[in-house]
């Protein structure tokens, strides 16, 4: 047998393969709500198989990396629904017009009004601190405040941080030029940019990976990264390594990001969309967010993962609870555009 | 055939053409920031394309000629698996590479305490980048060298040595000039595949052309600067290519795929010199790199990560990847033999100018591409509604304009070693067009759309870019699947994933060996089988 004849057998088999599960696919459903997001699969598909099973409705996702916003505007009649790790992107989403508002009283029910959009276009549907992450052999949480104390000189070439044009760092400098004004942002990115150790790359757990290897002291990362990785034998070293610091706790607190849902502008199936969008916000979708990835639930009275509740206590928060600052999305949004200026100014991603 | 050529006009252009008309819509541009990132992406990127390029063509000429004119043990198993490189992606080998060799990694913890090293080993660097790449990446340069050393045998030595020329002499004056067109279109090909690189990139950090365009568009909002800048840069490699094809003959390109037209040529192995004892060092060295290290590191991480590891969308990867491979596939081999047969025709001026602008399509940052098909895909897509089989096709045409360079360039090669006569004896054997097609052209030509599919089937395989920004709902190729895991730090539960990758490369990797490696049997047995051949040539 050639190895042509030998390469076909092969494919045909993996088609075959591949094939049976199709067949199965198309078996299962025929109601379908299509999901774009830029979560990941780890985290969001397990949910839809859930409601796939309960409400006998299947969810197809399509996991984009970055460029939600692209997409949708490139193809604004694909999905039903867009969820995005962070609330920003939708808001600009909602001002592009490519989302439909929508009417749930069970959304409403669920979701405290500061974390719903007012003109129902988007809801929350969990939330994370973005939080600094300190060396515990170097530093003391007493060194640590505030944000703006990132530019401080005493941590020159002490801290890591990832692309500053990151949507989680964007949607942090933006919050933080509503709450605290443009010009203290341009000082605080002025003088983080000075404080970095190194060139800013990699992801949110790669900047604490670089505490432990001893490369910085400080670095920003969200809050569920840390009971993510103590949770993983491979990663747990990196955590240990390190303790969280919940900034601006004695003034408009720390600085949330919230991943939220809507619907799309073109979505013909806004009845069965606008009941995925419940469910998200739901008992079942609460407790899957909380326990499971480790986020903050925005529905009332779903308990945190009890990782969480250890969060903070160096500094003397109790169970976890802390201080939050709930800039409006509307007026961070507004920022985008100027702390991209400064951030481009800054020449903030370049090479050191 | 003219409405063929002008619809696979439209297909190759469209995309660029809207490209252009979005990039002069009205609208605010970035500033002078925006400027200087992409300028610097831009420089960036192609001082790493040529890093890559001399690396690999140096490597894949040493290895080339090492394999085929020394003896030495273990030479025959060896040539082959200087192959298999090319299993592991420069993105999934960025992965690997960076965490065995980050501080806190296997290579710190074990080597690095006996080793002083004058310099870090951090591979998330333009450092690591092109060693990713070039690793990847040599088999390329290698196998065309090495074809083109099969086409010219053992007679370059023959001939040095009757004017009386040192073997060294006769490598450096004779063999390196007639090999030199195949070691440049390796390294060329390598360097646009360095240059359009986005996911290695974007993995080690490194800021090229592709991820600066590709965070203005996506971060920072700015298509219309990205349209513009993009139409600048394929202005200017519209100028690079014009004077490079102006030096560029048909035959030097005919020359460098050499072994393909003249398969039963022999090489006599040159008696093993002094220094012949580092042959196998060198030759173990770029795979145990390249392959063996990565594949153990990945079957370790896979070994002690069995619990973690979900495989369950494993058979439905499967099928995408091979769909992509097929229509991808089909499509290069349609559009690659409508503008091969074109060039005579009347409208042979548009065949070469879509020939030269598929080349550009390979070179140039892979995120331009994705931006024309994202500005046509967007005013395409108020034509359906859900669009899965539209968007699957988008995503197809996407990935093959870039790699129709692939086929397009031994397919033309081939058709242009066609001799008349051959029309002749088609003509006077009475044979309708198409069964002269089939019998005399397909037979003719099959070798060298073989070893182009081949490479486009090897490249869709490892594709990421493209899929990530483009692909349908529900779509995930392995590869896609893999960069999806390995960005969010799950490199274990990446690696039962990494391991199908590999899996699914070793098919086309075989027969890409079959086609440049030939059997090898004793001299005797080859010169009695040519004399053979001769024989009955005469006695017809």
């Amino acid at each position: 047998m050639s190895d042509v004849t030998r390469t076909l057998l092969f494919a045909a088999l993996l088609t075959c393969w591949g094939c049976q599960d199709r067949a199965a696919d198309k078996r299962a459903s025929a109601q379908e709500i299509r999901v774009l997001t830029d979560r990941t699969a780890s985290h969001l598909q397990k949910l839809f198989d859930e409601y796939n099973r309960v409400h006998g409705v299947k969810v197809i996702a399509n996991f984009v990396d970055k460029g939600l916003l692209a997409r949708l505007k490139s193809r604004p009649n694909e999905a039903d629904l867009v969820i995005s790790k962070n609330a920003y992107v939708i808001e600009l989403a909602k001002r592009r017009g490519l989302l439909s508002p929508f009417v749930s009283p069970a959304v409403e029910a669920n979701v405290p009004a500061e974390l719903r959009d007012q003109e129902r276009y988007y809801t929350a549907v969990s939330y994370r601190a973005r939080l600094v992450f300190y060396a515990k052999d170097r530093v003391r949480p007493s060194e640590l405040s505030s944000y703006a104390d990132l530019a401080a000189a005493k941590w020159k070439g002490r801290i890591c941080l990832r692309s500053a044009v990151h949507d989680y760092n964007l949607s942090l400098f933006s919050q933080l030029a509503v709450a605290d004004g443009l010009e203290q942002t341009n000082t605080l990115l002025t003088g983080l940019d000075a404080n970095l150790a190194r060139t800013p790359q990699g992801n949110d757990r790669a900047q604490v990976r670089a505490i432990m290897d001893g490369k910085c002291d400080l670095a920003l990362a969200n809050s569920y990264y840390m009971g993510i990785m103590l949770g993983r034998p491979d990663q747990r070293a990196w955590a240990e390594a390190s303790a969280v610091f919940f900034p601006n706790q004695k003034r408009r607190g720390a600085v949330i990001m919230r991943s939220a849902a809507a619907l799309t502008r073109s979505t013909a199936r806004v009845k069965e969309a606008t009941a995925l969008l419940a469910f998200l916000t739901g008992d079942y979708a609460q407790q899957y967010f909380a326990r499971a990835l480790l986020a903050y639930p925005v529905k009332r009275g779903v308990e945190i993962a009890p990782i969480n509740r250890k969060l903070g206590a160096e500094q003397g928060l109790l169970n976890g609870v802390f201080k939050q600052d709930i800039v409006s999305l509307s007026k961070a949004a507004d920022m985008r555009g100027p702390v991209l200026e400064i951030l481009e100014k800054l020449r903030f991603d370049r090479k050191r | 055939m003219p409405a063929v050529l002008l619809l696979v006009a439209l297909i190759l252009l469209a995309p660029f053409a809207a490209l252009a008309v979005f990039a002069f819509e009205p609208q605010a541009v970035g500033g002078g920031g925006s400027w200087l990132a992409a300028l610097d992406g831009t420089a960036r990127s192609l001082l790493l394309g040529a890093a890559v390029c001399l690396i690999t063509a140096a490597l894949g000429l040493s290895l080339a000629y090492v394999v085929s004119y020394r003896r030495f043990w273990g030479r025959r198993v060896l040539q082959k698996l200087l192959v298999l490189p090319l299993l592991f992606p420069p993105f999934v080998l960025a992965n690997i590479y960076a965490e065995l060799l980050s501080p806190s990694g296997p290579f710190a913890n074990s080597f690095a305490k006996w080793l002083v090293l004058p310099f870090a080993l951090d591979v998330r660097s333009a450092g690591g980048f092109v060693f990713c790449m070039s690793l990847s990446l040599f088999p390329y340069a290698y196998l065309l060298c090495k074809m083109s050393f099969e086409e010219h045998g053992s007679a370059p030595f023959a001939f040095g040595q009757s004017i009386g020329l040192s073997r060294r002499q006769t490598a450096r004056k004779v063999l390196l000039p007639l090999c030199l067109p195949a070691l440049l279109l390796g390294a060329a090909l390598v360097a646009m595949e360095t240059i359009g690189d986005w996911a290695t990139a974007s993995t080690l950090s490194v800021r090229t052309a592709s991820v600066v365009l590709h965070d203005l568009w996506f971060a920072h909002e700015q298509p219309h600067f990205v349209a513009r800048f993009s139409l600048l840069l394929i202005g200017a490699l519209l100028v690079l290519l014009v004077a490079v094809s102006r030096r560029m003959e048909p035959a030097h390109l005919r020359h460098a795929l050499g072994g393909l037209l003249r398969p039963d040529a022999y090489i006599t192995r040159l008696a093993p010199q002094q220094g012949s004892r580092i042959a196998p060092l060198m030759c173990l060295l770029p795979v145990l790199l390249g392959f063996v290290i990565p594949l153990a590191a990945t079957l370790q991480l896979f070994a002690s990560s069995l619990s973690r590891i979900d495989l369950s969308g494993l058979r439905k990867s499967c099928l995408h990847t091979l769909a992509l491979v097929l229509a991808v596939g089909l499509i290069t081999l349609l559009l690659a033999i409508a503008i091969t047969y074109s060039r005579n025709g009347g409208l042979g001026w548009l065949a070469r100018l879509l020939s030269g602008w598929a080349t550009i399509s390979y070179l140039m940052p892979v995120m331009v591409l994705a931006a024309a098909v994202l500005v046509l895909s967007g005013w395409a897509s108020p034509l359906s509604r859900y669009a899965d089989h539209t968007a699957f096709a988008i995503l197809s045409i996407a990935v093959a304009l870039r790699f129709l360079c692939f086929v397009l360039v031994p397919l033309g090669v081939g058709l242009s070693s066609l001799s008349e006569q051959l029309s002749d004896l088609a003509k006077s054997l009475a044979l309708s067009p198409t069964r002269a097609f089939m019998a005399l052209h397909v037979a003719h030509l099959k070798r060298f759309a073989a070893l182009g599919l081949l490479l486009v089937v090897l490249q869709t395989v490892r594709e990421v870019a493209l899929t990530v920004w483009l692909s349908p709902f529900g779509f995930e190729p392995i590869a896609a699947k893999v960069y999806a895991l390995a960005r969010i730090d799950m490199l274990a539960e990446s690696s039962g994933w990494v391991l199908a990758l590999v899996l699914i490369g070793i098919g086309p990797v075989m027969v890409l060996q079959g086609v440049v490696f030939k059997e090898e049997g004793s001299t005797e047995q080859r010169r009695l089988s040519a004399s053979t051949r001769r024989t009955v040539a005469q006695s017809r």
